[in-house]
């Protein structure tokens, strides 16, 4: 007695598995890791923070006098960090999730 | 796509704004003043802007990148009108008649144009205040 949901998953869908196999070699050909996206999105929300530090010293120090545009950069800065933390949250989500798998 | 454009764009604005707000305050200041380094009375000012103009066909074509759409001060021009002839014989800058050259300013209509200034400011902080609060929704799908 052949379960048809079973035997589709022994099988594979056809559809499926050669999709993940492209995943993988389309992953080579464009050359950037998952981790490396990561590691340049935390480098740019790091640039957007120094700015925004920069412009508020500037500010501070009488240099600028546009409290305007520090203030637009110091918000950049924390909504990009924000951005970073949601990603963060997710990925720690994810590692939790696949720790709690029973074996 | 830059995901601060929208951010820039007010940004701009407030930068403009915050000009023509010194030049109007330069107008009233300036309302009664007979000398300057020109000669004659003190000229009105006035601010032009210009949109940052969209991306040209050739630009375009050459993939060069797109300046971020916003405003630009283009600059601040003296307006043309004579000034008004005030009779004012004691003045020290009164003519042969007695008349004197006063700038061609209205309070009144500077003091409109300040009101039309800061509210379009608000305005601006309201955009950007409104894209903020997008955002932060945005970011709250994941949580």
């Amino acid at each position: 007695m052949a379960d048809p949901l079973i035997t589709g998953i022994g099988e594979g869908r056809p559809g499926l598995l050669p999709s993940l196999g492209n995943a993988a070699s389309d992953k080579a050909k464009e050359g950037k890791s998952f981790g490396e996206t990561l590691r340049e999105s935390v480098a740019e929300v790091n640039k957007l923070q120094q700015a925004a530090e920069a412009q508020a010293k500037d500010l501070a120090l009488g240099k600028t006098k546009d409290v305007a545009q520090t203030l637009i950069a110091i918000e950049k800065a924390n909504i990009s960090f924000q951005l970073m933390l949601q990603v963060r949250n997710k990925l720690v989500e994810a590692y939790q999730e696949v720790m709690r798998t029973q074996m | 796509m830059d995901p601060f454009s929208s951010m820039d764009i007010s940004a701009s604005a407030l930068s403009a704004l915050r000009v023509r707000m010194n030049v109007i305050a330069d107008n009233l200041a300036n309302v009664d003043t007979t000398r300057t380094r020109e000669g004659g009375p003190y000229r009105k000012k006035e601010v032009v802007f210009g949109a940052v103009q969209d991306q040209s066909f050739a630009d375009a074509l050459s993939g060069a990148a797109q300046a971020t759409p916003g405003v630009q001060l283009l600059g601040i021009v003296q307006s043309q009108t004579p000034p008004r002839r005030v009779l004012n014989p004691s003045h020290p800058d009164a003519d042969a008649q007695g008349f004197v050259l006063m700038p061609d300013i209205n309070p009144l209509i500077e003091m409109v144009d300040m009101l039309s200034a800061t509210r379009a400011y608000e305005a601006n902080v309201t955009a950007i205040q409104s894209w903020k609060t997008m955002t932060n929704k945005a970011l709250e799908i994941g949580r």
